[in-house]
């Protein structure tokens, strides 16, 4: 259950990530930045419960999705309640907090230190993974805690989108406080969620002492 | 003489409506040390990032080492920049920072050891080989920047500004270095300031700017002791002009009174611009001097006296002297023929210099 849990917890990251990255480097580059910026941040204002049943009658039997494949002459599928649906939704409502550090860490990034790196001889892809990337970690690793700890303990979504097949640390907890009357495991899982939390701030905090990051001037 | 290393033919630049390069043609020889020097705005930080392939020109060609590289993108043209703010890699420590540039031409391990040992070694930079760029001051991120540009031995060396940042003292030694470097190398140099003794101190050709115009170009003397107009004069240096009319040749006529002067080639009775520099002016008694001025004031700046005076139609007088003059008292300034400069209004390079040439070889 706590190996099932961080699995689901590191997917969902991962697909978060996949998608955020990309989405802040491009968004840096557009104009109106603040704009779509605002049209990121906006779904967050909107409460996390009418998010999931909004997602409900999309992947629902005879929600949105199944009506377009059935006009296109497909048989409906069983969205709701599988792994995919639990991670995409997942996913969708991590998004913003993830965009967002990678975002202002690009945004912080010196524009010189790009044009220094093709003056040097480097290409595009090589200015990227050798100067803008490295240097965009230190968002990509706050982005990464802001998803990856509430995604070890979510538990609504796993009712209404995971239909209860998917069993994080949250789901758990809930049921042995309410359920199973089981405290003293509840309270257990309560702390390995704790030691969890830790563990991964130390993991992403660590070397930015280390390498110490430049704040004064670059 | 050797075919130009960089050469821009006729290059313009807008933006939108406004031109912020208008007709540049410059050409630059192997081993030299070039500096733009103009006000901020003036385009010259725009020439080189033209050069260094940043920006695109709107008309023109841009030339290195006889290729047009107008289409050649930054990274495959045979120039480096020293940036303004250093641009210093943070996350990478000083050897990797040199480094860079070699790794990505990739260059044997062996060779890149070597060659960033020597590049810090011409910077002066031994053994800092692994300290963070966050741990450096500002003149050893000054040098990290040059090692880093110089360890890919480049044709030309753009240096956009790199000495703005250092405090006075710093910025004097590092000119030393730089000229000092720039002649081990021998390498050419395009030097970027807006600083006019700087540019004075250190090049071999100046190219004044203004307006995204090259208003002069020639060397430190020859910019100094015969600028073309008034905001050269006014630009390098500190100078007195008045207005006066040309009488005749090696005749100009100022202050209601006519002096000899060693310019001609002009219309006779031309209005032009007199040119006298501060420390040209002499202060003396009112019988030996040329232009009797009233002192205002006097500040002593260590190695000379500068004098405010003005004259009985209020021009202003500026005097560096090395002895002090009674303050509130009448004095005559005196200056010798020689050190009159008569500026034509609206003259071009071509023709200045073919005026200077016409009479100068006589």
């Amino acid at each position: 259950m706590t190996f099932n849990s961080v699995w689901y917890a590191l997917l969902i990251t991962a697909a978060t990530l996949l998608v955020s990255y990309p989405a802040a480097y491009f968004l840096h580059y557009t104009k109106h930045k603040q704009l779509w910026l605002l049209l990121i941040i906006m779904p967050t204002w909107i409460n996390l419960l009418l998010k999931a049943y909004a997602f409900i009658g999309i992947l629902g039997k005879h929600g949105a999705l199944n009506n377009l494949l059935g006009a296109m002459g497909m048989a409906p599928h069983q969205f709701l309640f599988t792994d995919a649906a639990f991670i995409l939704v997942a996913a969708y409502i991590e998004i913003p907090f993830m965009i967002l550090p990678i975002f202002n860490a690009i945004e912080e990034l010196n524009e010189g230190l790009v044009n220094a790196s093709k003056d040097l001889g480097a290409s595009g892809w090589q200015t990227f993974t050798k100067v803008v990337f490295p240097l965009s970690l230190s968002g990509v690793k706050s982005g990464v805690q802001a998803v990856f700890i509430p995604s070890l303990s979510l538990f609504m979504l796993t009712r209404l989108i995971g239909g209860n097949r998917v069993i994080t640390l949250g789901t758990a907890i809930e049921e042995h406080f309410l359920t199973t009357m089981n405290w003293g495991m509840g309270s257990t899982i309560g702390v390995v969620l704790i030691v969890a939390m830790v563990i991964i701030m130390l993991l992403t905090s660590e070397r930015q002492h280390r390498k110490g990051r430049v704040i004064h001037r670059a | 003489m050797a075919a130009p290393i960089v050469e821009l033919r006729h290059v313009f630049k807008n933006y939108g409506d406004t031109t912020v390069l208008q007709d540049i043609d410059i050409s630059l020889e192997a081993g030299k040390f070039y500096t733009l020097l103009g006000p901020s705005g003036s385009g010259k930080t725009t020439i080189l990032r033209a050069i260094a392939g940043f920006l695109s020109v709107s008309g023109g060609d841009v030339m290195i080492a006889g290729q047009r590289v107008n289409d050649i993108p930054a990274n495959q043209r045979d120039v480096n920049t020293v940036f303004q703010d250093y641009a210093l890699f943070p996350h990478m420590d000083v050897f990797d920072n040199v480094a860079y540039g070699l790794r990505i031409r990739k260059v044997d391990k062996p060779a890149i050891m070597t060659r960033v040992q020597d590049a810090l070694h011409m910077v002066r930079l031994d053994n800092l080989g692994d300290r963070m760029i966050s741990e450096l001051s500002g003149g050893q991120q000054q040098r990290v920047a040059i090692a880093r540009a110089i360890v890919l031995e480049p044709k030309v060396l753009l240096l956009d500004e790199p000495l703005s940042a250092l405090d006075a003292k710093l910025r004097q030694d590092m000119q030393y270095e730089l000229r000092d470097l720039q002649q081990r190398l021998g390498i050419t140099f395009l030097f970027v300031t807006h600083d006019q003794e700087e540019a004075l101190a250190l090049s071999d050709e100046i190219f004044v700017m203004n307006d995204g115009q090259v208003q002069q170009s020639g060397t430190p003397v020859d910019i100094y002791d015969e600028p073309i107009n008034h905001f050269v004069a006014d630009f390098i240096g500190q100078s007195n002009i008045v207005t006066g009319r040309m009488i005749a040749d090696y005749r100009v006529q100022f202050n209601g009174k006519t002096f000899d002067c060693a310019d001609a080639g002009m219309r006779p009775n031309e209005p032009v611009e007199v040119v006298l520099r501060p420390e040209d002016l002499d202060v003396t008694d009112l019988e030996h001097g040329k232009v009797a001025v009233r002192v205002d004031t006097q500040l002593f700046r260590g190695d000379y006296y500068e004098i405010v005076a003005y004259d009985d139609a209020q021009n202003e007088w500026l005097i560096h002297s090395t002895n002090p003059a009674s303050e509130d008292g009448l004095v005559g300034l005196y200056f010798d023929p020689e050190d009159i400069h008569v500026m034509r209004f609206g003259e071009s390079e071509e023709d200045f210099d073919a005026r200077l040439e016409s009479y100068e070889e006589e």
